[in-house]
């Protein structure tokens, strides 16, 4: 990179050749108003508020696009600079309805959530020059998680560059020219109707009042909440979010880093950023007990812990099962493993043991986000993954769209990924495996081929995925199964999947701990199963309730510090979100009271966090 | 047949030129948009008819527009030996009658505009012959006598869907110097000295813009030809390319050459059916004679050109929209730098010229850039061509020489109003050029004299006002214009634009206040200065400029208000 030298107002800035002004001028410490741009995002140069003067040229021109040049003089504030920025934006706050104070947000310099009327402060739009037209556009509420009130669109085109360029989506594009431009779904359809995906990263980047969420609506200023950095560990791909909280209730999360740089671009789908606003299950807010009579009645605390030793000592070691979710920090996860050793408990598996004992009899090579990013040929076997990995559908998009990749889906199911793909394969349920002879010969002759295998109940059948990893592992093709919980790598790796094999439960205690998700049983299945006694620890109410004999809360994965394994490989800490209630208890520290009291002395996790 | 040699392009030639001055009548119909909507194609009919019960071998074809659109349907005449004719208002019940004369050797003289000794195709002359003494000449007819053909040398004359007229014409002939004899560089540098600037409407020259794409380091190239013109009332693409495509093509190849392109392509206006045909016939053409495809005359140089229609908005003829809407994305402008000529088309250097740019080569390769830069001035060499149009009598397109007054081709040439009105402005460069007064019409036509005066050249609109033209009418008609067509994409176009047409219709309905002057004048300003493409830039030309001469007229509807 060659340097370049510059003035900026008179002082002698060095950049690199490549740099804009606006950049050059940014990393020198000058500030400049911006709108339209965006730094994780191409240059747009719609709003012209950057403008500046640069000697020689009779026109201003836009420091976000003008690359820098050596011997460039410019002057970032001058009378002239300033009346034009003024003059533009009393022009964009006249083009619609900008009404400050009707407006979700909107709100005093410090506070406001909305970057065009900071910039209105800024530049000192004090009344309007021109006549307001407020011409009736319209409202899109269809959207299941925001929404688009084009009324206070300033068309700066940062949902379109995002959703294209980031997201790889291509949902959103300008219709109609001129004065009467509109962002447009799909050229035209409501957003509900769309192909969009719910990510919200359009709405993340609008500058305006013109995309809002359905969720933090009237929930406060994000400059008023409390504001946490940490990552979204539900699905494993551990995208960085900052989350704004007030009041313990989140009001919002947002992708951080959506930056230049960031290989995920710093988005978020749909379960990420959504995911917790729309939660409707309700929480286990009180311990349960079974009385005399078999009915459930509410209990303190410590009555159900001393039911719950009172469980543990009357069953012998080999008549104890351990049922986890995997969706729980590592620290609970190794806890668990350690607390059953000691107990000299040896049947404990996780709800997505089965698929981890169905993949570790495969040696196939790893694919990982690169090889999706430069492969020129995708399988996606199973289910939706836009639903389930919706990051992971982005680098997959985005080598389609960039690279011309060509995707093959095989699915029982629609998804909005079948768009991007060449050919969609319609397969029953569970006969994914059937067809791969016939894509064999394409996958060999693709220079890089990458399978991607998606969906819980695909990786449980061990039938459909042996062909596919077989394959894989015959022609050592890059192969990513897609695990099915945000953890699944971790509690793989720290063993808890060493179920016994004997065919009945009768006679026995299960200790049943579900953290956030629920079981992969049903009541009918689990009652079918014929456990004596249930212990049941778990943050959300749960119909397998009914079987269980002791009922413990527990908290949420937002309440709960710990540790992650994500698919890259990372090993990530995630800090809570938000405070738990006092009687919930990670399972780490449930079971280390019940350890005190069972007398099995201190169980050591530290060992095994580190070998994660 | 495939050329590959001087001597084929030679023996094509003689065959050809028997067509157009041959041992057979010729009668030709200008077959371009202006005369069909004038009913060329009955007239072409009714000849048709005619010759088959006259059973004579006569030879009926079809040409292009000569430019007096006032006179449409033009036919023209060749009877063996003698001058060509110009036949003015053609209509079909007048086939048999004048067939029946020019069996006789005669033609009828009430339709006779002028006749044509001799005519000058720049690369070959051909001679006519002589008789009809007492019809005018060509060259000393009022409406033709100061225009100077370079670009239309063969429009009007040839059938533009016969690539052996063209050839006869001294088509193709050009191509083969620059491939045989020239390396690109000497193309370039022979672009260089001719002069010669874009006739798109910024006037960048040429030489150095091939120049600088040929220079841009990359593996591939590519050369677009801007066929979008888009301003109200211009036609001077449509007929270039409806009456001698092949000129266009021609330019293009050698232009892919200099540069060092493979593809080209033509991107034009969907609403130019018949220029399309047209340039399809020809491009199918020059592939089926070697001059477009595989190895050019047998050299290693492979060139192609495709046609790409136009979406249809007005923006798209600016550049980077252009390339946007070639790529397939809605056609808006985009930043520059980087400009086209380094980062273009798919990211690679890209050349953009106006049709009339590239019609321009062939000749300046053949003749000389020394010869070309002897037309015109100093630094406006060459010719322009216009479409003078609005309250002129002789409608039509002109090509003149850059530094023709404007005097000259109002009234020399068009002959003012009609109706005996005075003229009171002239309106060159398009919805963003500006209004100049009658008092001005002395300036000289050239791409800085346009510009002292608030206008630009553009791409040879010329619209001619009379006395009973409302100015600020004008004002706001090309305001609404640029308002509809602006893209959107920049705030002080798109919305300053609709905020300068609110306050001029205000004032047309009487309700402007004084402080409306100022305002307009600001916003005129912001909008020039902050802009992103050339589209918001010139935009406010007509406002500006009719402020500028005709402040009175606003001030006297504002008044009423008062
Ligand atoms: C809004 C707008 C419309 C334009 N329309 C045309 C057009 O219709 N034809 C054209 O040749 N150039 C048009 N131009 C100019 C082109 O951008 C470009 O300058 C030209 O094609 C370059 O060719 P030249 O160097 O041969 O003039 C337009 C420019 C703008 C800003
Ligand atoms: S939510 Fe995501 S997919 Fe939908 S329009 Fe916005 S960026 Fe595109
Ligand atoms: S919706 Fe928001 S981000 Fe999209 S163009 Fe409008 S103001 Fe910009
Ligand atoms: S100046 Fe007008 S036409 Fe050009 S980019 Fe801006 S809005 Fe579009
Ligand atoms: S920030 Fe540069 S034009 Fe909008």
């Amino acid at each position: 990179m060659r340097e370049v030298k510059l003035k900026i107002d008179g002082k002698e800035v060095i950049a690199t050749e490549g740099m804009t002004i606006l950049e050059a001028a940014r990393k020198a410490g000058f500030e400049i108003p911006t709108l339209c741009y965006h730094d994780g995002l191409s240059a747009h140069g719609g709003c012209r508020l950057c403008v500046v003067e640069v000697k020689g040229s009779p026109r201003l021109l836009t420091s976000c696009t003008t690359p820098v040049t050596n011997g460039m003089e410019v002057s970032i504030n001058t009378d002239r600079v300033k009346e034009a920025r003024k003059f533009v934006m009393n022009l964009i706050m006249t083009e619609r309805n900008h009404f400050c104070m009707f407006c979700e947000k909107s709100g005093r310099y410090e506070e406001t959530d909305c970057e065009l009327q900071k910039r209105a402060y800024e530049v000192q739009i004090e009344h309007f020059p021109f006549p307001v037209y407020v011409n009736k556009y319209p409202i899109d509420t269809t959207s299941p998680v925001m929404v688009m009130d084009h009324n206070r669109c300033i068309l700066c085109g940062r949902c379109v560059r995002v959703c294209s360029e980031v997201v790889a989506n291509s949902t959103l594009d300008f219709s109609f020219r001129g004065s009467k431009a509109l962002i447009a779904s799909d050229t035209g359809l409501n957003r509900g109707e769309s192909s969009c995906i719910s990510c919200g990263a359009c709405m993340q980047v609008c500058p305006a009042g013109a995309l809002f969420s359905k969720f933090g609506g009237y929930k406060g200023k994000k400059s008023l909440c409390e504001k946490i950095e940490t990552f979204c560990p539900i699905c494993g791909v551990g995208c960085e979010t900052t989350n704004y909280v007030r009041y313990n209730n989140i009001v919002e999360i947002e992708g951080s880093g959506l930056a230049k740089g960031n290989l995920d671009g710093g988005q978020l789908c749909e379960k990420g950023r959504y995911g917790p606003l729309m939660e409707t299950r309700n929480r286990i807010s009180l311990p349960l007990l079974r009385d005399s009579r078999g009915r459930f009645v509410e209990s303190s605390y410590q009555e159900a812990i001393n039911k719950s030793i009172q469980l543990l000592k009357a069953y012998s070691p080999d008549k104890i099962v351990f049922r986890v979710s995997s969706f729980l920090p590592a620290e609970d996860l190794a806890y668990i493993k350690g607390f059953a050793l000691k107990l000299g408990v040896k049947d404990i598996d996780t709800f997505d043991g089965e698929i981890y004992r169905n993949l570790i009899s495969f040696d196939y090579p790893k694919a990982n986000y690169e090889d999706i990013l430069n492969s020129d040929l995708i399988i996606l076997v199973g289910g939706d993954i836009v639903k389930e990995h919706g990051v992971v559908g982005s680098y997959i998009r985005r080598a389609v769209r960039n690279k011309g990749a060509e995707l093959i889906i095989i699915s029982p199911a629609e998804s909005k990924m079948d768009r991007f793909s060449k050919e969609v394969r319609r397969v029953a349920e569970g006969s994914e495996g059937s067809v791969v002879k016939e894509y064999e010969e394409k996958i060999r002759k693709a220079s890089n081929p990458v399978i991607i295998l998606e969906g819980a109940y695909l990786l449980k059948n061990r039938e459909a995925i042996e062909s596919w990893l077989k394959f894989a592992e015959a022609s050592k093709v890059k192969t990513l199964p897609l695990p099915p919980t945000g953890n699944s790598l971790a509690a793989w790796k720290l063993g808890i999947s060493s179920k016994s094999n004997e065919n009945t439960e009768s006679g026995k205690l299960l200790f049943l701990i579900l953290g956030d998700i629920d079981s992969s049983y049903s009541p009918a299945s689990l009652a079918e199963l014929g456990f004596e006694a249930i212990i049941l620890h778990g943050a959300y109410i749960d119909p397998m309730m009914k079987l269980a004999d002791v009922v413990l809360p527990g908290k949420s994965w937002l309440e709960n510090e710990g540790t992650y394994k994500l698919i890259s490989g990372e090993v990530k800490k995630f800090t809570p979100i938000l405070r738990a209630e006092k009687d919930a208890k990670s399972p780490r520290e449930l079971l280390s009271e019940l350890a005190d009291a069972l007398r099995l002395g201190k169980i050591d996790i530290d060992s095994l966090i580190t070998s994660l | 047949m495939r050329v590959r040699s001087l001597d084929d392009l030679k023996a094509i030639a003689q065959r050809a030129l028997e067509k157009l001055c041959g041992r057979r009548i010729r009668i030709a119909v200008g077959l371009a948009t202006c005369g069909i909507a004038t009913g060329a194609e009955e007239v072409y009919s009714a000849f048709l008819k005619g010759i088959e019960s006259l059973k004579r071998d006569i030879l009926l074809t079809k040409v292009g527009c000569i430019g007096y659109c006032r006179e449409e349907p033009i036919v023209n005449v060749v009877i063996p030996g003698k001058a060509l004719l110009l036949l003015s208002r053609v209509r079909p019940e007048d086939a048999s009658e004048i067939l029946k004369n020019l069996i006789d050797g005669d033609v009828p003289r009430e339709k006779i505009v002028c006749r044509v000794k001799e005519w000058d195709h720049l690369l070959e002359k051909i001679h006519y012959g002589d008789g009809f003494t007492d019809v005018s000449l060509y060259e000393d007819t009022p409406f033709f006598k100061h225009q100077r053909k370079i670009v239309l040398r063969n429009a009007g004359i040839i059938n533009p869907e016969d690539i052996e007229e063209y050839i006869a014409v001294g088509g193709y002939r050009s191509l083969y110097k620059a491939l045989t004899e020239m390396t690109p560089e000497m193309v370039i540098e022979e672009v260089k000295r001719s002069g010669l600037r874009g006739r798109g409407g910024a006037g960048f020259p040429t030489g150095l813009k091939w120049e600088i794409t040929a220079k841009s380091e990359s593996d591939e190239r590519y050369i677009i030809c801007n066929a979008d013109e888009g301003d109200p009332g211009a036609y001077m693409n449509r007929n270039e390319m409806e009456s001698d495509p092949h000129s266009l093509i021609e330019g293009m190849i050698i232009g892919g050459y200099a540069i060092g392109a493979k593809e080209g392509i033509i991107y034009v206006r969907a609403e130019y059916p018949l220029a399309i045909s047209r340039l399809q016939i020809a491009i199918e053409q020059s592939r089926r004679y070697g001059l477009l495809g595989e190895n050019i005359f047998g050299t290693d140089f492979s060139f192609d050109i495709r046609i790409v229609k136009g979406a249809g908005a007005f923006v798209c003829g600016e550049e980077t929209a252009m390339i946007a809407s070639i790529e397939g994305e809605t056609g808006r402008p985009r930043p520059r730098p980087p400009f086209p000529a380094e980062k273009g088309l798919w990211g690679k250097p890209t050349n953009i010229n106006n049709v009339e740019t590239w019609c321009n080569i062939p000749v300046i390769v053949y003749k000389g850039g020394e010869w070309f830069s002897k037309i015109g001035t100093k630094n406006n060499t060459g010719t322009k061509v216009f479409s003078l149009v609005g309250e002129v009598q002789r409608v039509g397109l002109v090509e003149v020489p850059l530094g023709t007054s404007l005097k000259r081709i109002v009234y020399d040439i068009g002959n003012g109003c009609p109706d005996g009105l005075k003229v009171k402005a002239v309106q060159i460069g398009g919805p963003s050029g500006g209004c100049i007064p009658e008092g001005l019409l002395d300036i000289p036509v050239d791409y800085e004299s346009l510009k002292e005066v608030g206008s630009i050249m553009g791409s040879g609109g010329m619209v001619v006002m009379s006395e009973r033209t409302s100015m600020v009418e004008t004002a706001a008609f090309f305001v609404s214009f640029t308002s509809e067509e602006s893209c959107g994409k920049c705030a002080p176009c798109r919305e300053g634009l609709k905020q300068m047409l609110n306050i001029l219709n205000k004032i047309l309905m009487g309700k402007g206040s004084p402080s409306d002057l100022e305002l307009l004048k600001e916003l005129s300003e912001t909008i020039k200065t902050t802009s992103l493409c050339g589209l918001g830039q010139t935009a406010p030309n007509p406002v500006l400029t009719t402020i500028k001469y005709f402040k009175e007229e606003y001030e006297e509807l504002i008044k009423r208000y008062d």
